[in-house]
């Protein structure tokens, strides 16, 4: 099988140089991440050698639209789907999360990674207080009633819930949609992990609540020294918040590269596509859309799988798999990247 | 005629039981003229799309009235609220509801012609049919396939030319493209923009996106609690907001520019701590 072949292999490779041998070791490490999912007519692959790095206290953010495999990538992380085959590498301070046994990986979930999703009226149980969802995060890892209430009331006070301990008997249906994502990030954080996986945390909600879960996710970076992983499909709300952005289409990584630098000049079609069919509420002037739409798992041309909705493919595009390679300061997989700034403005 | 096409006035409604009832649209009004498109913004709970299936009939309005070309809806003979309903078409958020999933493309898109039987023979419906579908970008050869073949943005592309294909001269769009993927909502706006531009159409567009709105209206109704508390031209709105929460909503509006966000973002932080 093709799966066990990578499987095997990546036990002989030593960690690939990327140049930042010299840095200090990152907190997460993802090298070559392929997830598939059995489907009619076999196996299908919903990420294929995914990478991506994320330093201390750093914010990445991972943008796709639906079907690009980003919420697939999170799930994989912390290898909650057993129906999922995963192979590649998912170091996380040098221990690859996928060679654990189940016990070893169960202890690290929510006390080394943390994982906040979408919809908190589906993440919260509706008959179980907020207390008691809350401090399980920290019962399940052993910690005594009286010390997991204590820390669960002092997270929910600090993510701004007023009157926070007699809150705790509250119950989800109780809370309005912001202050239920709120009770959804103290879960995750809760147990102080090294690692925040955050899909789609704002997507359900109003601006304004919106820019609140998102200041105090950088507060808790800025506090905790945590890790991020913001996964989103929205390139606005990535622009102030990240440090750096990972892009993904069609389940590979397209371009990766620092905030400033991705906003400014985009090297894939793709990416900069995605800035020029996006309107600014400071801006006026015509939307450019991209033609087509996304490409889906089952679905997915050959070659580079953006080349349909391409304006710059060539013949090449529908052959060949365009590898990752730096250009500037960004990772990109293109045969035809843009090459100067300007040329991807909109 | 140079008034409003469509208007409604003092428009109230309330959800819930009498003794605790909730008051979600609170004495609404608002005109648009032909041509025009007129956003209405607010966040979940404000009203908004209340106010939009008030004013098509999907609710019935406790208090207030929907005028017509002028005239008052509720005081029209048969044949006039016939052809508001004909007249004033509306697109749903979301395309993967909105849709039969057991109509074909021609049934779906067709059914209008029948109701209000403005196809002469099966020949002539489906001549409209096509020419509707070719209108929004798609073509003849999907006449007999059914929903699920097609994507969000196509689906919505099918219920943009259900809408048009009775010949409306309002559209009623209730989020027409938040459910659609980021790259594909560009392409659906244009088609409206073109759609509203080339058959002159007034739009009435519900959005809880300021920047698409900003994009696409010329005037907005900014509404929270069932109450309107701004309204005016877009830009004027946009670029000198009178009332606070507009100010907030607009505050908060991520731009994809890192450096504009950041500075933005630092100068609000600024504005907290010494509020």
């Amino acid at each position: 099988m093709k799966g066990l072949d990578i499987v095997s292999l990546n036990v002989e490779v030593p960690v690939p140089a990327t140049g930042e041998d010299l840095a200090p070791r990152p907190l997460l490490e993802v090298r070559d991440l392929t997830v598939s999912y059995p489907g009619i007519g076999g196996p299908v692959e919903i990420v294929s050698g995914f990478d991506l790095t994320v330093a201390r206290g750093e914010r990445v953010a991972l943008v796709g639209e639906s079907g690009s495999g980003k919420s697939v990538t999170a799930r994989a992380l912390l290898r909650l789907d057993h129906r999922a085959s995963v192979s590649g590498r998912v170091l996380l301070d040098g221990t690859d999360l996928l060679a654990l046994g189940d016990a070893e990986m169960r202890a690290r979930r929510g006390s080394r990674i943390g994982l906040m999703l979408q919809d908190p009226m589906t993440t919260l149980n509706p008959v179980r207080t907020i207390g008691s969802q809350v401090m399980e995060s920290l019962r399940v890892h052993g910690i005594g009633r009286a010390e997991a209430r204590r820390r669960s009331v002092e997270t929910l006070d600090k993510l701004g819930i007023p009157d926070a301990a007699r809150r705790m008997r509250a119950y989800p249906h109780e809370f309005s949609g912001g202050m239920r994502q709120r009770v959804c990030l103290a879960m995750a954080i809760v147990a102080h992990p090294d690692l925040l996986i955050a899909d789609e945390p704002t997507t359900a909600l109003d601006v304004r609540v919106q820019e609140q879960v998102l200041s105090l996710i950088d507060s808790l970076v800025a506090e905790l020294g945590m890790g991020v992983v913001l996964i989103t499909h929205d390139l606005g709300l990535v622009a102030g918040f990240a440090d750096r952005v990972a892009v993904m289409y069609a389940g590979r990584g397209v371009e990766t590269g620092p905030v400033s630098e991705l906003y400014r000049t985009p090297r894939h079609p793709y990416t900069s596509g995605l800035l020029a069919s996006v309107p600014r509420v400071d801006r006026d002037g015509a939307l450019a859309p991209i033609a087509g739409s996304p490409a889906q798992p089952t679905s997915r041309p050959g070659g580079c799988a953006f080349h349909p909705r391409c304006a710059r493919a060539e013949a090449d595009c529908t052959r060949d798999r365009p590898e990752v390679r730096p250009i500037g300061g960004a990772d990109v997989a293109c045969h035809h990247p843009l090459a100067m700034a300007g040329e991807g403005a909109r | 005629m140079s008034g409003p096409i469509l208007a409604a006035r003092g428009l109230t409604k309330s959800f819930g039981p009498r003794r605790d009832a909730r008051r979600v649209v609170d004495d609404v009004s608002f005109s648009v003229g032909p041509g025009a498109i007129l956003g209405i913004v607010g966040e979940s709970g404000s009203g908004k799309s209340t106010t939009l299936r008030c004013v098509v009939g999907l609710e019935r309005a406790d208090a207030g009235e929907v005028l017509f070309d002028g005239v008052p809806l509720a005081g029209a003979d048969r044949e006039m609220r016939r052809s508001f309903r004909r007249d004033v078409q509306m697109v749903f958020q979301d395309p993967y509801s909105s849709l039969n999933p057991r109509m074909t493309v021609e049934t779906i898109v067709g059914e209008g012609l029948d109701i209000h039987r403005a196809a002469a023979s099966k020949q002539g419906r489906r001549d409209r049919v096509v020419e509707v579908l070719e209108l929004v970008g798609l073509d003849a050869t999907i006449l007999e396939r059914f929903p699920r073949s097609f994507s969000g943005g196509q689906r919505q592309r099918i219920a943009i030319a259900r809408a048009l294909a009775v010949g409306p001269r309002v559209l009623v769009c209730d989020e027409p493209v938040s459910a659609l993927d980021v790259s594909v909502q560009a392409q659906v706006v244009n088609l409206l923009l073109d759609m509203q531009q080339q058959l002159g159409l007034a739009v009435v567009f519900v959005a809880h996106d300021l920047a698409l709105v900003r994009h696409l209206c010329h005037e907005v109704m900014v509404m929270q609690h069932g109450v309107v508390v701004e309204d005016g031209a877009c830009a004027d709105v946009f670029d000198r907001p009178r009332h606070d929460y507009t100010k907030s909503l607009l505050a908060a509006i991520p731009i994809p520019d890192p450096e504009r966000d950041r500075a933005r973002r630092a100068a609000a932080a600024v504005d907290r701590r010494s509020a």
